[in-house]
């Protein structure tokens, strides 16, 4: 039995009333929960509560899975529909990131002191996550998460168009265009600047 | 840009199929611009996916089974105990209701009317007056008195 079949067995046990199946499910995919709504709201605490409340709707929905639906896709539209319903909140957006790349000593900073590295090998993890999480703060809400549910959960468009409701076609659009924005911020990042209509 | 920029991120995700594959790889063997966009979002891709993840915190586990063993409000409300009185209490209401109550001695008609004329009755007695036809008589006596 591969771990999609498995998750749906366990879903139906939970269905049923079953709190360690629950328990098993959670412990196999909160990683994934919480990384997907950090990434969408930009912010490590709010994403734990995030994720809470995504497990939290998981059991008392639990009734309402049907096993034609993959388990993943069912976890990650009540995900998705989590994040945003955070974002829609009076006061709630998502996490801009101000600090400009320049606030580190120099561009030259962003590279290595060994010798023979091109600047794309350059960058470190620190930047990177800067130059992505200001790239997210500029996505539209879908784009943030086809991207993140691709990106990050190695997710099959086909499985990300069913999680938002929409057609491979326009998941592929959306990856694509959210891809390009995280280039264009890597690229400032490499220059030195911050790219116009940024967050920051 | 050309008509196949759309493709590029999908390629490298491995998520085109087979026949637009060969015509993107054709454009990207013609297209150096295009070849390199192909190149510095593959490298983009490598850097965002090669991000440490970020851990969650045993507390997380911790709050999220706690929630789930509370209760609901339905298992909170419905229990025996909650119950008991509000069962005892409808019980006893429809027992009340239902109960088969021993009819109150009634004073039916005829005995309220010969309460009513027991001073008639009485007098009727001390005559001997007992048949209905002695009644008649008393009753037509008027008939008998004479005008003078």
């Amino acid at each position: 039995m591969d771990a999609q079949d498995e998750d749906a067995k366990w879903m139906l046990q939970v269905a049923g009333g079953d709190r360690a199946a629950f328990t098993r499910l959670f412990d196999r995919h909160q990683q994934r929960v919480v990384r997907f709504c950090h990434r969408f709201v930009g912010d490590a605490s709010r994403a734990e509560e995030l994720a809470q409340d995504v497990f939290i709707k998981l059991y008392r929905s639990a009734s309402r899975y049907q096993q034609t639906a993959r388990f993943q896709t069912f976890l990650f539209r009540v995900a998705t529909n989590t994040c945003l319903n955070e974002l829609r909140r009076p006061g709630r957006t998502i996490e801009k990131v101000e600090a400009p790349v320049e606030d580190d000593e120099s561009p030259g900073a962003l590279e290595r002191a060994a010798g023979g590295e091109t600047p794309d090998q350059a960058l470190e993890a620190k930047d990177v996550e800067k130059a992505l999480q200001r790239a997210l703060s500029g996505m539209s809400d879908r784009e943030r998460a086809a991207f993140t549910m691709c990106r990050f959960e190695g997710m099959a468009y086909r499985d990300i168009a069913d999680a938002l409701e929409a057609t491979e076609a326009a998941v592929k659009s959306l990856i694509h265009r959210a891809s390009l924005q995280v280039l264009k911020h890597l690229d400032a990042l490499k220059a030195g600047a911050v790219p116009a209509g940024s967050a920051a | 840009m050309s008509e196949f920029e759309e493709d590029l991120t999908a390629y490298i995700d491995g998520e085109l199929p087979p026949e637009r594959v060969r015509a993107l790889e054709a454009a990207l063997e013609r297209d150096p611009a295009l070849r390199a966009l192909e190149q510095r979002l593959r490298k983009s891709v490598d850097l965002v996916e090669a991000l440490p993840l970020p851990q969650t915190s045993p507390a997380l586990r911790r709050a999220v089974l706690a929630e789930i063993s509370k209760p609901t409000f339905f298992e909170r409300w419905f229990t025996l105990p909650r119950l008991l009185p509000f069962g005892v209490a409808l019980a006893a209401g429809v027992t009340l209701l239902v109960w088969p109550r021993e009819e109150a001695p009634g004073l039916d008609e005829e005995k309220l009317l010969l309460a009513q004329n027991l001073e008639v009755v009485e007098d009727l007695d001390l005559v001997d007056l007992g048949s209905a036809e002695d009644l008649d008589v008393v009753a037509q006596l008027h008939e008998l008195e004479v005008t003078p």
